[in-house]
């Protein structure tokens, strides 16, 4: 019987799996920067409806949902503040310093416990990051025996999903808890956004006598996603719809996307832990992740650029009125020739070419090797006291290069460099590979530039805690040695030998991080915490090579990242209420950031490093649970922030094609700017009710002071001194304030009992009221000529935005037996 | 436990479908727009100054020349040919205004053009069609400059014919009514005794230049050959020996302010030596 209604489960949702390709259906650094805006959009309400088991911080559960309708993180420190840990297992990426989303996420939809840590909170494992981590913990003990069905539908990324898991334990001594997902469909709000996912997580643990154990752990996430690209308010303007995405078009009728990203990365686990004497404990995990991952771009060889949104195919670019306004109805009757990418018309002309395809669609590929190894003891020394002390190794390998994904109806191409066919000093330096000279790239085939980032680390940590009745303290030190080396497999013609070929020089850095914290409760109401930290991290490889991409160049002075953080809290425990009030400080130094842009001055291509950054965050962070009554309860949580760059960088600016120093020791004035990765005020309340098997929500959330990503380009003297006027000037240097934003969201959760069997029925919608705004914004690195001679004048680049979701929803049905 | 797993594995059954595929292209879904006047009779349009053309005159040619080199610049050429495709004398420059039109108007590709509204004018005695004069007094047609403009009087066809070069063995039986025609004359020779290339790259200003080479027919008559400095092929030396010129044929001043014929290639290979 249980077969059969999980069979028909399984029926009826497939059947909803073909027909997502209709025309009809409601049709997602620079890269990086694009990557890491894109990561709340991203967020999806499973991941958060059942906050992870464990965490007690009110704050941490209501703010991660609540506030990502925009662009959020928590004390306005950027995606990669945040941290994340399995069985010790460090689970950021070597080379960016952040976790991997997808990862992530493949870990919260299997449902593994985990508990939150913010700020200066002291960790175990001794983590450096200013920001959350998250430890999550793979032991298939700790799942509830029994199994799980549940499919679900929503309108937002997808349309529709299936889980099935189980738990439980299988002959002596061994437990499991498996799980598998699929997820798929087209958006309906944003055409071109679609998912197709399919997710499998594999834990067996065994019991070795009553204090050991051992878990083997296998998660494996294969999904590809259509994604969605920012625009400028005149593209969002002329065509009438927010939601207005420039990557996609029609061939042959069927909406088709240029930004696709893919990937498989399967991480495996193998975890001991185990009572190794009378008062220590040791865990000892290794994992290994690998696979690859990639988006899809579009790339032209001497031909005009596919994408319908450029600059110069904008209404108020046009000079001339009559074709300002042909261009102008062609956009407001949302003509796809003129608005979306024209995928027929490329196919045409490639199919017209005799030197192979004009128009190509290429994957950026990352394939990883990853292998990490950490030993973690823990010594209880009495029943205040205890230490935990380990070691870890982490060694990573990633293979970047471009592979062709589709030739478009066109012949194979030759490997050179596309943005070098017109130049007028290197337009004869074009061979990406000299060691391999005039290839034909043909479908499946790497090209472009293939090269190799090799990484190592070894960490030492240690923390010590005491506690007792009222007095808490607790100390942790991390120490990490690493090294970083690119090693190039092509050899450019633009940057021959050992410029593009080879082993770059080896990058060495000591990082360190200091974390005290102590904590007294004056009475089992009153506690106050004291939290400091102090340390230093690697930067990120984007920011120590000019361009990775294709030399071994490095930045002139390679430096740590100075951290300094203090978080006060006080937590006030009456019942039926619940406080918590934060203040928090936090400051980083020495940070270098590259950007590759195409410089309009000096109409060249160029890397612009910018070194001697500081940025500043502070603010207080506020929680209130109070219990109306036994089923009635309110929510609150609130933040206020400042987030600032607290110097004024030092920029020098590199011909990306001669390595010539156009500008050196120059400044960006962005000291004050705010970062834009959080907003500067947030307030959310939750009123909910849960009795009888029935939880309803209704929340109210609010976000202000909100920026656009100031660009520093824009904050030096040979931009802003080309404004003509005060307007002008203004123009260059302000930074766009966002307008406000708020949304209402509803849950409904029922659960009962059918037999010896638990249905749950979900159903939530987000911003209810289907409020308009914007999710975030960025300023481009351009600025724009018009006229010449004396009437010559400079602005700006219109920034580009992308809107937060209107209202969208979530139903779900489970079944539990 | 295995039922379960076996459970998993329907999941995997139940693949998406493919939501990024492209697969071929199928076929074109119009015929190309058809003419309504033969390309040869636009010349009568023109009475020696730029004209708007106020009838729903609708034109069509088969693309003689782009601006794959760069020695046409933003512009292309096109020619009709007659039923048995052979070559006819009419032949129009369109002044589109973008760039690398080629991979849009590659040789051979019909194009049909809806003049009306259009400025008509002659440049060197070539036909030209664009819109009107950007500037007062000026008889160039402005560029179309953008693609929705363009996209409004140019229509790329789907067929498609490459135009053989009507053959000349002497200048003398060129005519001004083949101005914009693609050309090819046999036997001519470089006149000048210096090794020189076709353009020129880096002039007194250092910036690229047009360059006039002067040839000489088996008669000993002399037409040029203009080269844009901004050509691919303008650093190549221009060959001594005896060699076969083809390109779209003009007549105006050289730079030396003598009046003549004048080809002006498509690329390197229109020289056969």
């Amino acid at each position: 019987m249980k077969k059969t209604i999980l069979l028909v489960f399984a029926v009826l949702a497939g059947q909803s799996l073909c027909g997502q390709n209709n025309e009809y259906d409601y049709y997602l650094k620079n890269d990086v920067v694009q990557q890491g805006f894109l990561f709340g959009l991203n967020s999806e309400p499973e991941l958060f409806y059942f906050p992870p088991e464990g965490s007690a911080d009110l704050f941490t559960r209501m703010s991660t949902y609540n506030f990502s309708a925009v662009r959020y993180a928590r004390r306005g420190y950027d995606y990669f503040g945040d941290g994340a840990v399995l069985n010790g297992i460090d689970l950021s990426d070597e080379l960016d310093g952040y976790p991997d989303y997808s990862l992530l996420s493949g870990l919260r939809r299997a449902k593994l416990p985990s508990i939150r840590l913010v700020g200066t909170d002291v960790a175990d494992m001794g983590n450096s990051v200013l920001g959350e981590t998250e430890e999550f913990v793979a032991d298939a003990t700790s799942f509830a025996p029994g199994h799980t069905v549940s499919v679900y539908g929503t309108n937002r990324r997808q349309r529709f999903g299936l889980k099935v898991s189980s738990a439980g334990t299988w002959a002596r001594h061994w437990s499991y808890a498996v799980s598998g997902i699929r997820r798929w469909g087209r958006d309906a709000t944003v055409q071109g956004v679609f998912t197709d996912e399919t997710a499998l997580s594999l834990m067996v643990s065994r019991s070795l006598g009553l204090n050991h154990r051992l878990t083997f752990y296998a998660l494996g996430t294969a999904n590809e996603r259509g994604m969605r690209s920012s625009a400028t308010r005149e593209a969002f303007d002329l065509t009438g719809d927010i939601y207005y995405n420039p990557s996609w078009g029609y061939f042959d009728g069927e909406v088709r996307n240029s930004r696709v990203s893919k990937e498989f990365q399967p991480l495996f686990l193998a975890s001991y832990n185990g009572k190794v004497r009378d008062k220590t404990e040791l865990e000892v995990s290794a994992a290994y992740r690998f696979g690859k991952s990639g988006y899809s771009s579009l790339a032209w060889y001497d031909a005009q650029t596919p994408y319908p949104d450029y600059y110069r195919n904008m209404p108020s670019y046009a000079d001339n009125p009559t074709a300002a306004t042909l261009i102008t109805e062609l956009w407001e009757r949302r003509d796809p020739v003129a608005t979306q990418v024209n995928w027929t018309e490329l196919c045409r002309m490639n199919a017209m070419s005799s030197d192979g395809s004009a128009y190509i669609l290429e994957d950026r590929m990352e394939d990883i090797r990853r292998f990490q190894i950490v030993a973690t003891a823990r010594t209880r020394f009495d029943r205040r006291t205890e230490a935990v002390y380990g070691l870890r190794f982490k060694t990573s390998r990633t293979r970047f290069y471009k592979e062709m994904k589709d030739l478009l109806s066109g012949a194979p191409v030759s490997d050179i460099d596309c943005y070098l066919i017109d130049d007028e000093m290197f337009g004869d330096k074009l061979a990406n590979d000299v060691r391999h000279p005039d290839r034909r790239i043909d479908v499946g085939d790497r090209f472009g530039y293939d090269y190799r980032m090799r990484s190592d680390r070894y960490e030492a940590f240690a923390s010590l805690r005491y506690t007792d009745r009222r007095f808490r303290f607790a100390a942790s030190v991390n120490a990490s040695q690493s090294t970083l080396r690119r090693q190039g497999y092509y050899e450019k013609e633009l940057f021959p030998g050992n410029r593009s070929f080879g082993n770059s020089k080896r990058l060495s850095f000591e990082t360190y991080a200091v974390k005290v914290a102590a904590g007294y409760s004056f009475s089992p109401i009153h506690n106050i915490n004291l939290s400091l930290q102090s340390g230093r991290t690697a930067p990120e490889y984007g920011n120590l090579f000019l361009s990775p991409n294709y030399t071994n160049e490095t930045i002139a002075e390679p430096k740590t990242v100075g951290q300094t953080a203090a978080d006060l809290d006080y937590v006030l425990t009456l019942n039926p209420m619940k406080c918590k009030i934060a203040l928090f400080y936090a400051r980083t130094t020495d940070a270098t950031e590259v950007y590759r842009y195409y410089d309009d001055l000096f109409s060249v291509y160029s890397d612009m490093m910018l070194s001697d950054i500081s940025k500043r965050y502070y603010g207080l962070e506020a929680a209130l649970q109070y219990d109306l009554s036994s089923r009635l309860s309110l929510s609150a949580i609130a933040s206020w922030g400042r987030y600032t760059y607290d110097s004024d960088p030092t920029v020098s600016i590199v011909e990306d094609a001669s390595g010539e120093i156009r500008v050196t020791n120059a400044k960006s004035y962005l000291k004050g700017y705010r970062c834009s990765t959080s907003p500067g005020r947030a307030v959310s309340a939750e009123l909910e009710y849960n009795a009888y098997g029935w939880i309803a929500s209704l929340t109210y959330s609010y976000m202000a002071d909100r920026y656009v990503s100031a660009t520093p380009l824009r904050r030096m003297e040979r931009a802003y001194n080309l404004a003509a006027s005060p307007e002008g000037f203004t123009e260059f240097v302000s930074q766009e304030r966002l307008e406000d934003a708020s949304v209402v969201d509803l849950f409904l959760l029922r659960s009962f009992s059918v037999g010896r069997s638990r249905m749950t029925l979900l159903f939530s919608v987000n911003n209810l009221l289907n409020r308009k705004f914007i999710y975030g914004g960025y300023e481009q690195m351009r600025i724009m000529r018009r006229g010449s001679g004396t009437s010559q004048q400079w602005t700006p680049f219109d920034s580009k935005y992308l809107y937060g979701y209107g209202r969208s929803y979530y139903v779900s049905v489970s079944c539990k037996f | 436990m295995f039922r379960n797993l076996l459970l998993l594995i329907l999941l995997c059954v139940f693949t998406g479908c493919g939501y990024n595929e492209f697969g071929e292209l199928s076929a074109p879904a119009r015929d190309d727009l058809p003419m309504n006047i033969e390309l040869k009779e636009l010349r009568a349009h023109y009475k020696g100054e730029p004209v708007t053309i106020n009838a729903p005159l609708v034109i069509g040619g088969y693309v003689t020349a782009n601006d794959r080199s760069d020695n046409f610049y933003r512009t292309i050429i096109i020619q009709d040919v007659d039923d048995v495709s052979e070559p006819t004398h009419g032949a129009v420059e369109l002044r589109i205004g973008l760039y690398s039109l080629y991979h849009l108007f590659p040789e051979g590709r019909y194009v049909a053009v809806r003049a009306e509204g259009l400025t008509l004018s002659d440049y060197n005695g070539i036909l030209q069609l664009g819109l009107e004069p950007a500037e007062s007094g000026s008889t160039l047609p402005g560029y179309f400059g953008y693609r929705a403009v363009m996209d409004q009087y140019v229509v790329p066809g789907t067929s498609s014919c490459v135009v053989e070069p009507i053959v000349f063995e002497h200048v003398g039986n060129f005519s001004e009514t083949m101005c914009g025609c693609l050309v090819r004359i046999t036997s001519v020779r470089l006149a000048a005794d210096t090794s020189v290339t076709w353009g020129i790259e880096s002039g007194w200003n250092n910036k690229p230049q047009t360059a006039y080479r002067i040839f000489i027919d088996r008669s000993g008559t002399s037409f040029a050959v203009v080269t844009s400095g901004y050509a691919d092929f303008a650093g190549e030396t221009v060959p001594r020996e005896e060699v076969s010129i083809t390109g779209i044929l003009s007549y105006g001043r050289t730079d030396t302010g003598r009046e003549m014929y004048m080809i002006k290639m498509r690329d390197i290979r229109d020289v056969i030596r």
